[in-house]
């Protein structure tokens, strides 16, 4: 699996990435979500995943669930309308995943989406990784 | 420019719908408040079960982030709703702190106290607690809220606090009057919720560019009125969340009290820890008399590895320290 890092934040080119920082990996009809590289490192330590579960309705474009860090809730949020198909269970013990590994076993949800096409408004690996670098430079100044 | 509404005493509910409400109507703003009477407000992740019902206190879970704590009407609020495309430099948790909380140390300073931000959230003033602060995204605002207090009744507070033994509850309140502080305790017993409103309303005007103006109820009641359902739904008010391998009471940032999940008739079902996470070391312990042992402290995971003393309980202590880092709400990095 290829990756680039030409910002400070690693991206991935097999998977597909929404405007809140997560990624999309599809395989056939089903969708795997996770938080980016860029996402974890700006929560700093996560401590706590709440994620639906399997049969729960995702609303597009709304909370499907939070994570918390350092008394802060971020929420993550539905890039499609969608039936859940798995939550990943590992992370209700070891939310740490989502700092060690986000594009691998911190993944958060599997999905079936009502229509597909949502697809189409994603970002590819390249125009996510330009965004991150335009981040970083507006920071730096 | 952000509207900064100074509104004084309110009904307790209303003190936690207005940041919810405010952020899910996409404004802006600093409110400053505190409630007519006492009520308890869970943090959004916190186990339902740790609120004590036998303190026959109302409650309701918010959703931002923290712990348990015991309000009341000698704490002024101080809540903070932002819109993150203005901040575009602000990322991290610990950025919103800073924001945000400046402004209420700075007030601090004008009242002559040396306050300091400790990582993440709370604001201290001799190395003790005077405000502690919690965050987190509410629809598309950035949401920090917080209090200062200016008394603090710590028997409501550890009556509000489920512990499974009573030991628990007496070294929390041990530990509240070591690790808190109140403004009347270091400015003036004549200091009023008022003049603390005041002085943080011009601080957070000055920091953000604001303007004082009058609450806009008719605009607001419909959906506060909403939220105040939604945060006292029994479901959601007592789901389950975190759950660590001990129970655990947060005293301040890095100062916990830790006592293992273990059948009330182990030996060791009684010990209580003060855990500092920071210097990664216990620096009281409860219950230790059946042991017939005796550990010097502060205990650090090095001395409990070298100095002899019964396997289980070296066992258990090196556990209640932190083995499990999630335990633990490190400082964020910067």
């Amino acid at each position: 699996m290829h990756s680039s890092q030409t910002s400070r934040w690693q991206v991935l080119d097999d998977r597909a990435y929404d405007e809140r920082h997560q990624w999309i990996l599809t395989s056939d009809t089903l969708y795997t979500v996770g938080v980016t590289d860029y996402t974890q490192d700006t929560a700093g330590e996560i401590l706590y995943v709440s994620l639906p579960g399997p049969g729960d309705t995702l609303v597009a474009g709304q909370p499907f669930g939070s994570i918390e860090s350092g008394k802060w809730v971020g929420q993550l949020y539905a890039p499609a309308a969608g039936t859940v198909i798995a939550a990943n269970d590992r992370l209700k013990e070891q939310p740490e995943l989502l700092n060690r590994d986000p594009y691998g076993a911190g993944w958060l949800i599997k999905f079936v989406a009502d229509a597909p096409d949502f697809v189409r408004d994603l970002h590819d690996a390249q125009t996510y990784r330009s965004q991150l670098q335009q981040l970083d430079e507006d920071h730096h100044g | 420019m952000i509207p900064v509404y100074p509104i004084g005493a309110v009904d307790w509910l209303t003190t936690q719908t207005l940041y919810h409400g405010i952020a899910e109507l996409g404004e802006e703003a600093v409110v400053l408040c505190w409630p007519t009477s006492p009520y308890v407000s869970l943090g959004c992740h916190q186990d339902g079960d740790e609120f004590d019902p036998s303190s026959k206190l109302p409650a309701l879970r918010r959703r931002v982030g923290g712990s348990l704590v015991y309000l009341d009407d000698q704490q002024v609020f101080f809540q903070v709703i932002l819109n993150p495309s203005r901040f575009p430099d602000v990322r991290r948790p610990m950025d919103w702190y800073r924001l945000a909380l400046n402004p209420v140390v700075n007030y601090l300073a004008d009242l002559g106290l040396r306050a300091e931000l400790n990582p993440p959230a709370d604001i201290l003033v001799n190395g003790r607690k005077v405000s502690g602060n919690a965050g987190g995204q509410i629809d598309d605002r950035m949401v920090i809220v917080g209090n200062l207090l200016l008394d603090f009744p710590r028997d409501m507070m550890v009556q509000a606090r489920y512990a499974p033994h009573p030991r628990l509850k007496e070294a929390f309140a041990t530990s509240l009057d070591e690790h808190l502080m109140t403004l009347r305790q270091l400015v003036s017993d004549t200091l009023t919720p008022t003049a603390v409103m005041e002085g943080l309303t011009r601080h957070f005007a000055d920091a953000f560019s604001g303007q004082v103006m009058p609450a806009p109820w008719d605009r607001w009641s419909a959906t506060l009125a909403v939220v105040g359902q939604e945060l006292q739904d029994p479901e959601w008010l007592r789901a389950p969340g975190m759950r660590l391998p001990f129970h655990q009471i947060k005293v301040r940032e890095g100062v916990y009290l830790r006592m293992p999940r273990v059948s009330p008739k182990d030996p060791r079902a009684s010990i209580v820890a003060e855990v500092h996470t920071d210097e990664d070391a216990i620096h009281r312990l409860w219950g230790l008399e059946t042991w017939h042992t005796t550990l010097s402290l502060p205990l650090t995971r090095k001395c409990l590895e070298e100095k002899p003393g019964p396997k289980a309980l070296k066992s258990l202590l090196n556990t209640l320290l932190g083995a499990h880092r999630q335990a633990q709400e490190a400082p964020l990095a910067t």
